[in-house]
């Protein structure tokens, strides 16, 4: 299945790459690096995603007390941290031609900057406390207060005052740039969907040893 | 080479080398959990009884 899923997400990878370069026409006003927008985007749809995974894995840990779950929310973090830091790396770069600066301290970007650093307060939980319900109980907490800033990001652009904002509200898109989101978005489905597949197994074996180890030492 | 250009090539050079890494990442903690295995393995055998 594994095999299957990295054969689907090559084919896809390359169909994305071949839409962003070849099939999406220059945007007239910014030029060619807008064509960031196609990976921007979808990284950010797969963070949020996996964002709503930990707060589904933290919710489903604490009424179930099952380690599974807490595996599931802890790997979907860590998933989650890694498309929100393409997203503020992708942004800076795709700013500083259109923008003129880097950074600017604007909603969206300030809340995206809050959600990632609270998802890496959330492995650092993980990673710095002691192994054990204790440790999972207080991790799945964090899990789902965090989940409150995800739909700020989102909705950002509307809660603010227009004149704060450099994000534009909506995006009319040409047709042929419609179909290269899509095809991004499809992409990264199958992305996110490999690379939380192999995480869990790895996890699940860990634990397996794990308490294998345990048993042998007894 | 147009500035926008330099930009596109780094963001997508830099999402394709964080995505190498961490499948990187991940092929090693595979490794490192095969070899506890097999050390696992190593220390039922010599625990078997007759040895």
């Amino acid at each position: 299945m594994t095999r299957i899923l990295a054969v689907i997400l090559s084919l896809a990878m390359l169909a994305a790459v071949g839409a962003v370069f070849l099939h999406a026409p220059t945007e007239v006003q910014m030029g060619d690096v807008q064509r960031i927008f196609y990976f921007h985007v979808s990284s950010a749809l797969s963070a949020a995603a996996c964002y709503f995974l930990v707060f589904l894995g933290s919710v489903l840990y604490l009424r179930t007390r099952k380690d599974r779950w807490d595996r599931f929310a802890g790997v979907s973090a860590e998933l989650g941290v890694l498309f929100s830091a393409f997203v503020l790396f992708s942004g800076p770069l795709w700013a500083r031609p259109i923008w003129g600066v880097f950074w600017r301290w604007e909603p969206r970007l300030t809340t995206m900057l809050i959600t990632f650093a609270l998802y890496v307060a959330y492995l650092m939980v993980r990673s710095y406390g002691d192994p054990g319900e204790r440790t999972q109980r207080f991790a799945a907490v964090v899990g789902i207060v965090a989940f409150v800033n995800v739909p700020l990001v989102h909705y950002s652009i509307n809660m603010w005052a227009a004149d704060q904002q450099l994000h534009p509200p909506k995006v009319e898109l040409d047709p042929a740039m419609q179909q290269t989101k899509l095809i991004c978005y499809l992409a990264f489905g199958c992305l996110v969907t490999l690379l939380m597949r192999l995480r869990l197994n790895q996890e699940r074996q860990a634990a397996r040893l794990q308490a294998l180890a345990t048993t042998t030492h007894q | 080479m147009d500035t926008g250009l330099t930009y596109l090539a780094i963001a997508y050079g830099g999402f394709f080398i964080a995505l190498a890494g961490y499948l990187f990442r991940i092929v090693r903690r595979d490794g490192e959990l095969q070899a506890s295995v097999d050390s696992l393995e190593a220390r039922a055998g010599d625990n078997t009884p007759g040895k």
